[in-house]
């Protein structure tokens, strides 16, 4: 019988604790001085490559650290056929990495073959429900396992949309059976931007569904005739938008909650600082639940 | 007021709209809230934009520094309309950045540029590409004497050739200058071998004479027969031993057969 030293490896959970969102600026930094983070996530994409230096970063960082999958290619939202090609590079990503976590996003970014590479508002219909069902149905069964479906923010409704954002969060997670990703900061750009009632949102959310929490950053958009918040990622999060997240984790309890920031990325620390404010929050949440 | 789109309806008039065309009738199923739906679309539109040059930039930094921001942005921007990005994944995105770029009437002062693009896209694909366990020349002396011409080697999937009329090695070395000095554009043209090494992509100028060889394994011709074929044209100079020898120590030979 072949004896080995090594341990098999075993996927670590992610823990209920502040975790962040890994870059390329901070690769390096990361796999050199192994900082103290809870958790850490990435973009599936970023990794879907065949070989090379970015497939051992991820493996030296999910030997260390519990690591989250989170995509913003899949386009689940499309009304063409769901692309195959992509799911199954995830799902070897997947094989491969072992994550604790699986995400993506409640929008669309592709039809007609063409890829618009963004996260696209869909309108809010019983159409749109149905297809999306479907779509998280499939893609759970392509990948045998569940994933998470994070809340977008938007710049624009439909006028043809009929049912609010956040049943529509609700139904889905419901009857696609996947968990939510709630993103704080996107309820609070689109409370904004929108005129939704933020807290409101929040409680419509099935506690029990929310497996992760996201924050980040948004800039306002000057010179126009009303509020208009854009999810930039490129800040610290907002003082309303801990605020608001103080109250998802009352009603949510406590979840893994990431640090999310994509543009003018500043020095590690800075996101260490972040993180340790969630961890702040997550921390308070607990002596107030014991 | 007009009937509600369908989804497919409103995704395709959504993409046809980004792209330009301002005549579908896609503000009129947007929500203005106090803005015109166009400002609102508007907003998308730049993002999109903004996200596929980004990944243009990424791919091609040294093409950036050759024409500068604005230049780059509006190729960009013609691409984008031109060429569809067909995967969710933006690090595949650009391929045919190069074939623009020597169509453009506006870049034909920059008779390299193109070519320069064209090495930009090998450093990404050998950069990304698979990997594969690199065998040691020893493999060389397994062959059996009665097989010999017929042994193939598999080069590693990551090794790349371009050729050009241009210095395009010389012209990409000057771009990682931080303070460029001056560009010597009187040189020969150059062949470029690239291939991954560690956590940077290699790459070296070649003769033709390799060049040559090297295009012939990549197709799949025999050991023996891409010599044969390379020796009808090639300069005195010609050391197969030496090219070979430089494959292996670079890890570049990553399987043979001589079935």
């Amino acid at each position: 019988m072949p004896v080995t030293n090594q341990p098999a490896f075993q996927a670590k959970p992610v823990p209920a604790q502040a975790g962040i969102g890994l870059r390329s600026p901070h690769y390096r930094q990361v796999l050199d001085e192994h900082p103290p983070v809870a958790w850490f996530e990435v973009h599936s994409e970023n990794f879907f490559c065949a070989g090379g230096e970015l497939p051992r970063i991820l493996d030296s960082v999910r030997r260390d650290y519990p690591l989250s999958l989170h995509g913003v290619g899949l386009s689940l939202g499309t009304s063409d056929r769901l692309n195959e090609q992509h799911l199954a590079r995830l799902k070897r990503l997947i094989g491969r990495v072992e994550p604790a976590l699986v995400s993506e996003h409640l929008c669309w970014g592709a039809v007609g073959e063409r890829h618009l590479n963004d996260l696209l508002p869909l309108p809010y219909t019983e159409e749109a429900l149905e297809l999306m069902v479907t779509r998280v149905q499939a893609a759970q069964e392509y990948l045998g396992r569940g994933i998470l479906l994070e809340n977008v923010s938007t710049y624009l409704t439909y006028t043809h949309s009929t049912i609010p954002e956040w049943q529509f969060l609700a139904l889905l997670a419901e009857r696609s059976g996947c968990g939510v990703l709630l993103d704080v900061n996107n309820i609070y750009v689109n409370a904004v931007n929108h005129g939704y009632d933020p807290h409101a949102y929040i409680r419509a959310i099935p506690a029990h569904s929310v497996g992760e929490m996201h924050l980040a950053g948004f800039t306002r958009k000057q010179g126009l005739p009303v509020p208009l918040l854009i999810d930039t990622h490129s800040r610290p999060v907002a003082e309303d938008v801990w605020a608001l997240y103080r109250e998802a984790l009352a009603h949510c309890g406590p979840v893994p909650t990431l640090i999310e920031w994509d543009q003018d990325i500043p020095a590690f620390e800075v996101l260490l600082a972040e993180a340790a404010k969630a961890e702040t929050l997550l921390h308070e949440h607990r002596a107030l639940a014991a | 007021m007009s009937t509600a789109p369908s989804l497919p309806e409103l995704q395709r008039a959504f993409t046809r709209w980004v792209l330009g065309d301002q005549q579908v009738p896609l503000p009129q199923w947007v929500a203005g809230n106090g803005l015109a739906s166009e400002i609102r679309l508007g907003i998308y539109r730049n993002t999109i934009f903004n996200n596929l040059t980004a990944a243009l930039h990424t791919a091609y930094p040294a093409v950036l520094k050759l024409v500068g921001e604005d230049f780059f942005e509006g190729a960009a921007a013609r691409y984008i309309r031109e060429q569809p990005s067909r995967s969710g994944n933006l690090q595949d995105y650009g391929a045919a950045f190069p074939a623009l770029l020597a169509q453009m009437p506006e870049a034909a002062g920059l008779a390299y540029l193109a070519d320069v693009a064209r090495l930009e896209w090998a450093r990404q694909e050998a950069w990304l590409a698979a990997d594969a366990d690199a065998l040691g020349p020893e493999t060389l002396a397994a062959v059996p004497e009665d097989r010999q011409t017929a042994l193939r080697l598999q080069l590693h999937p990551g090794l790349r050739l371009v050729a050009s009329a241009h210095p395009v090695l010389a012209i990409w070395e000057f771009c990682q200058q931080d303070k460029p000095d001056h560009l010597q554009l009187d040189q020969a043209g150059q062949r470029v071998l690239l291939w991954r090494d560690n956590s940077q992509v290699a790459m070296r100028g070649i003769t033709a004479d390799w060049y040559g060889l090297l295009t012939l394994l990549l197709a799949g011709e025999s050991l023996a027969g891409a010599t044969q074929t390379t020796l009808l044209n090639a300069s005195p100079d010609f050391d197969l031993g030496a090219c070979l020898r430089m494959l292996f120590a670079a890890g570049l030979v990553t399987g043979c057969r001589w079935d």
